[in-house]
């Protein structure tokens, strides 16, 4: 067995774990006195201890084992957490995860961990207590497990050289993801101490991983029960370990039950409670990404043939195909929706990373933060769950920095001392919308004002008569800030500009609500997916188009005598506001065909702004797959992509969001 | 020895690295995006994949020619990009030895071709020009 054909679980299952090292510390920090938590600590600690080392990764290996017998002695009680002790176990938590990096890079753990080894020993109590195994008696099991006539015969030659037989039954963790390679480890290490005779299952369905979570083996040795034990259980991932000793009967030859004495001592290791735990893990199966893009493309070819079917229907009167076609529509949604819920991963993933951020940024800045998170299980796209991790902590770390106060600002303005940040994250219709609001000082609106007019974008008049949205609205323009100074936090000269280009590129949007001294709120809304979409198709010129749903407002008729010229641009009243009309045949370079003065208009917003797009034929809603224009036409912005209709035929996709 | 795929634009033949070549299409419906310079005439359906095509005869800054039974689209994968290009002809595959291929210094400003042009091949009497992939896509590394 190859240890590199583990690697990647190995990362995966050691990003799992720092991932829960991470949020558990940060609940044991707030709540030092929960025993649940230290547990499930020490289970994280000590099982990538066990991973490390079945991986041969010393360092690794070697702090986490550090850090086991730290939280080891603050599982007995014999340590209290403290500031410092956090803080070297979150430093060791972000070694750990930097030596997966590089492990990931360069297939080396070559980090240096001297200073934390030293820091660690430091606070360990040194009590020499290292008796880490919890023995717990189990009832005797009187089984009789069947050996044959040969087997038998080995283990009495055996005896007479002073050899014991001993029938040990070994479980492995439930949770445990490889387990062909933990058996593997089990078998070496029971290698070195006797001879293995036989093992139920057969050694090649441990290897194929043909077993449940446990397996038995028998073997002879010089060694006794206990140190057999001791040495099972330093694996990491062995739950428990039955060891019994077998007398066979030296007279009795040829007998074929072999009777099993000696009561079985079971040993368990970990808490009951991983069992139930652990269980999510268990129920799930690891994929590789570039097998579910591959199926979502498999997908996608269906569905267009599925609309090309549907197309051909219109012409067929046959009932039973048109039946079988409806049948075929019904199923490929079905299969799609499904799909699609595999690709969904909850924003957790993103989510996670900011308790610890906050942490760590409100103590840098001597600030009182809470971070509070709802809907973390909300499911997003994969495709857009990797894209707002940036943006998100940029708002959020806008709201540390300039949002929330020093404690004792707070308390001044009659607020808790403590500033509250909450992430929330729910769906609405196709969409999932991301809140990120704090209790702060909120913004200031005539700040705000005073940079426009000394920027030169509004005059002095000019800004007065703007609406506070739209006044909001200018802290999304580049190289807008209203703070006076640049910190390390925030501010760096990035500004919500690249933010909110961000989610515009995504086809999300993004808005910002505040009041003065009680607080900021940014509203990300962002599509399910960016895979498939629903589209209007329509015709300009000759040419067919697709315009994506989500960026439509309505479709209305007009008169080519309602369109007014106002400085040279064209410009139509709907429901009582201005809108700017955008011929499409002229931004998209079509044929122009003569409308008789009446006009089909497509009204599509960007945020809060609309504009009237005229078109020359509507065709019909229809779910699109987008495909990229490929790089070498990625410069041509009115057009977002391109989809493949029913019949074959091209059509490109309009960008909303680039048409004004 | 490097196989190259030869494509016509009237009776001048352009030689083409054979392992820059994904594949060699029959003209087919092109769907035209706007906003692009006049050389690229649009986007294809590559069985399901959308792969941008431009014309060779228009970076060259020669005229157009109506699209006839000859016509190919060599599909080009260079750069990590697939892009089509329109031919008069390609249906024809030489083999170039090493020594036989030269590089040419064209003077760019006069001569249209030598912007896409950097080295020549020989066979016998017969002189290929292979094409600068790089320039022709206008790659800038």
């Amino acid at each position: 067995m190859e240890n590199n054909q583990y690697i990647d679980i190995f990362i995966e299952e050691s990003q799992e774990h720092i991932e829960n090292l991470n949020s558990n510390l940060l609940l044991l920090e707030n709540d030092p006195e929960n025993r649940q938590v230290i547990d499930e600590i020490f289970r994280s600690a000590h099982t990538l201890k066990g991973m490390a080392a079945t991986m041969g990764f010393e360092n690794m290996n070697k702090l986490a084992h550090k850090m086991e017998d730290v939280l080891q002695e603050v599982k007995n009680g014999q340590l209290h957490i403290s500031h410092a002790i956090m803080d070297i176990l979150f430093k060791c938590v972000d070694t750990l995860s930097e030596m997966l990096d590089s492990i990931s890079q360069t297939g080396e753990d070559n980090v240096p961990i001297d200073e934390l080894i030293f820091l660690l020993s430091g606070v360990s109590s040194k009590s020499g207590n290292k008796e880490n195994i919890v023995q717990k008696e189990n009832n005797a099991s009187g089984s009789d497990t069947l050996l044959n006539v040969y087997e038998e015969d080995i283990i009495r030659e055996a005896a007479k050289d002073n050899y014991k037989a001993y029938k040990i039954t070994v479980h492995i963790d439930k949770g445990c993801v490889m387990k062909s390679a933990r058996a593997f480890i089990i078998f070496n290490s029971l290698d070195e101490i006797g001879d293995i005779i036989n093992s139920s299952p057969s050694v090649e369905d441990i290897e194929d991983e043909k077993f449940e979570d446990s397996f038995t083996v028998h073997i002879i040795t010089k060694e006794d029960k206990e140190s057999i034990e001791k040495r099972l259980l330093s694996i990491a991932e062995v739950n428990n370990v039955e060891v019994e000793l077998i007398n066979i009967d030296l007279n009795k030859e040829g007998e074929r039950f072999v009777k099993e004495v000696s009561s079985s001592q079971s040993q368990s290791f970990e808490n009951i409670k991983k069992s139930q735990s652990n269980n999510k893990t268990s129920k799930s199966v690891r994929v590789d990404i570039d097998r579910l893009d591959n199926l979502m493309n498999l997908v996608s070819e269906l569905i267009i043939i599925k609309t090309r079917l549907e197309g051909l229907e219109a012409d067929n009167k046959n009932s039973e195909t048109v039946s079988a076609i409806e049948y075929l529509e019904r199923i490929t949604t079905n299969l799609h929706d499904a799909v699609m819920k595999v690709r969904m991963v909850p924003v957790e993933r993103v989510f996670n990373r900011f308790p610890r951020m906050v942490r760590d940024l409100s103590y840098e800045l001597g600030k009182k933060i809470v971070l509070n998170m709802y809907g973390q299980d909300t499911e997003v796209d994969r495709t857009v769950i990797d894209e707002i991790g940036d943006p998100l902590v940029h708002l959020i770390r806008n709201s540390i920095d300039h949002g929330i106060e020093i404690p004792q600002e707070r308390l001044q303005k009659g607020k808790p001392e403590q500033g509250t940040i909450n992430l929330r994250a729910y769906h609405e219709g196709n969409n999932v919308i991301i809140e990120v609001s704090d209790d702060g000082r909120g913004i200031d609106i005539e700040k705000v004002k005073a940079k426009a007019v000394e920027k030169g974008i509004y005059t002095a008049e000019q800004v007065n008569d703007l609406s506070k949205d739209k006044i909001l609205d200018l802290l999304f323009r580049p190289g807008f800030s209203t703070t006076d100074k640049v910190t390390d936090i925030s501010g760096r000269g990035v500004g919500l500009d690249v933010v909110k280009n961000k989610i515009e590129s995504l086809n999300g949007s993004i808005e910002i609500l505040s009041e003065i001294n009680k607080g900021t709120k940014f509203i990300i809304k962002l599509p399910l997916t960016l895979a498939i979409i629903q589209a209007l198709l329509v015709k300009v010129g000759d040419e067919k188009f697709a315009i994506p749903l989500n960026s439509i407002s309505e479709i209305v008729h007009k008169k080519e005598e309602e369109i007014h010229n106002v400085q040279g641009k064209e410009v139509v009243l709907f429901r009582g506001k201005v809108i700017p009309i955008i011929r499409l045949n002229e931004v998209l370079e079509t044929k122009k065909i003569s409308n008789n003065g009446n006009l089909v208009c497509v009204i599509i917003k960007k945020g809060e702004n609309l504009a009237c797009c005229t078109v020359d034929e509507l065709i019909g809603q229809q779910e699109i797959v987008i495909k990229p224009l490929g790089k070498y036409l990625s410069n041509v912005k009115v057009i977002a992509g391109a989809t493949i209709l029913g019949d074959g035929q091209v059509a490109l996709i309009v960008d909303a969001n680039n048409l004004f | 020895m490097s196989l190259y795929v030869i494509a016509k634009i009237d009776e001048e033949e352009y030689a083409i690295n054979i392992e820059k070549v994904q594949t060699i299409e029959k003209v087919m419906p092109i769907t035209r995006v706007p906003q692009t310079e006049s050389h690229v005439k649009g986007v294809i359906n590559l069985r399901g994949e959308i792969i941008p095509v431009i014309s060779l005869r228009a970076k060259l800054g020669l005229p157009e020619k109506e699209y006839d039974e000859d016509t190919r689209i060599v599909v080009l994968k260079a750069y990590d990009m697939l892009v089509g290009m329109i031919v008069d002809n390609a249906n024809e595959v030489v083999d170039i030895a090493e020594e036989d291929i030269d590089n040419l210094v064209f003077n760019e400003a006069s001569d249209e071709f030598g912007k896409f042009v950097s080295k020549v091949g020989k066979i016998k009497d017969k002189v290929f020009l292979i094409l600068d992939l790089k320039k022709l896509l206008d790659v800038r590394v």
